[in-house]
């Protein structure tokens, strides 16, 4: 009881008011301490990836683990370059996580191409395609690196800030013209995102 | 001379082998032989397996060099088997070489990935192979994009977008020592402060 105690700031406490805040703020809280990482490497990042989970960084601490669909995982790293054969399934992945979900660039690919910025197969700009809530800089980051960015990301969950589903389900159309930009009419099926249409699935 | 350029020069008489000075046997044969030289050297001098087929672009000599390279556990020695072929695509639309290579799938199974590539990345045609299809690339309209007129640079300019970002490309080594400075007096500044305090 003292450690959960002791993680609670208590400068972000006296901020809230109202019992929506209140709610918020809990979930907030329960949806930091646990993020499961879909297990999805697309570039050389990936090879930085399981030292973070396994015993050496250990991510799991931080409560971060290893999840095994896209429907039970929290968070998508895309760790590196992207070719838009991949980028293709990244979406349709990203689209049937269910929420909250975050999403991790990892690597100066993700950013902008890295050093394959004059590639005839890979994608320049991800964000036009899929919403990022925290990039990581370097090529290829650190497991350090990596951790610091899950932290940041906890700590933007817990302010509420990490926006980036929102984000998606709000400007749906133009990451849609986005998308079909790129693969011209062989796009993706309609199916995995018409629900953004609707109001989530419950009308 | 080794044991093995002997022996391969008795088979094959009219051609010539030539040891390099990494110890790598190399030939030269033409589309036509080829089939029939491959099969001898797997069969009767067990070059049992086939490690590669590498491609390069000779732009400039209008030809694709293609390699072989066999290995053989028995007798512990590389062969590099070459054929060059003219690099004309044949102008029917399909982006393909006129010149045909056979597939060697029937005697190394893993000859299928390799000419796959090669009809996928240099556009070289395959007679003989059983699932050509697109490997790596999805739905690719131009030309195949190993082949070096293939201009990547225009390619992406026109299918990508860029992000804004800094185009000077300055020297950054000056700013950061700004930086640093400023860091630094305010540190200063921060510990008299506490000294005053204090005292
Ligand atoms: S940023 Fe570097 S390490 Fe990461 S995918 Fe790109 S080239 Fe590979």
């Amino acid at each position: 009881m003292d450690e959960i105690k002791k993680d609670i700031p208590l400068e972000e406490l006296k901020n809230i008011k109202g019992e929506q805040q209140i709610v918020d703020w809990v979930v907030n809280w329960f949806r930091k301490q646990s993020l499961w990482v879909l297990a999805y490497g697309t570039g050389c990042g990936a090879i930085e990836v399981p030292p973070t989970m396994t015993a050496r960084y250990d991510a799991e601490r931080l409560g971060i683990r290893g999840a095994a669909t896209p429907r039970q995982a929290d968070v998508l790293i895309i760790s590196g370059y992207l070719s838009y054969k991949t980028l293709k399934r990244v979406i349709r992945t990203y689209e049937q996580m269910q929420s909250p979900k975050y999403v991790i660039g990892l690597g100066s690919c993700v950013m902008n191409g890295g050093m394959y910025w004059d590639s005839y197969n890979t994608a320049k700009q991800l964000d036009k395609y899929l919403p990022f809530d925290i990039y990581v800089a370097g090529c290829m980051p650190r497991p350090e690196a990596l951790i610091d960015g899950f932290v940041a990301l906890q700590k933007q969950i817990s302010q509420g800030k990490s926006d980036g589903a929102d984000r998606y389900k709000q400007n749906i159309d133009w990451y849609k013209a986005n998308q079909r930009e790129i693969f011209g009419d062989k796009m993706l099926p309609s199916y995995t995102c018409d629900w953004y249409y609707s109001d989530g699935g419950l009308v | 001379m080794s044991l093995i350029i002997d022996n391969l020069r008795s088979f094959f008489p009219n051609m010539d082998f030539t040891r390099d000075s990494t110890g790598l046997i190399k030939c030269e044969v033409t589309v036509n032989e080829l089939m029939t030289i491959v099969l001898r050297l797997h069969n009767e001098l067990s070059f049992e397996s086939l490690q590669t087929i590498s491609c390069t672009d000779w732009i400039e000599e209008n030809t694709l060099h293609l390699n072989y390279i066999l290995y053989s556990y028995t007798h512990n020695e590389t062969v590099f088997v070459a054929v060059k072929i003219p690099r004309e695509l044949a102008d029917d639309g399909s982006k393909r070489t006129v010149v045909f290579i056979p597939s060697l799938e029937k005697i190394w199974p893993q000859a299928n990935h390799f000419e796959r590539e090669l009809w996928e990345m240099f556009g070289i045609s395959v007679t003989g192979h059983s699932n050509l299809k697109e490997f790596f690339l999805e739905d690719w309209q131009n030309l195949p994009p190993m082949r070096r007129d293939f201009d990547t640079l225009d390619f992406v300019n026109q299918k990508f977008d860029f992000r804004p970002g800094r185009e000077d490309n300055k020297d950054v080594t000056a700013e950061r020592k700004r930086v640093r400075g400023v860091k630094a007096a305010l540190k200063a500044k921060e510990e008299s402060n506490g000294e005053r305090e204090n005292g």
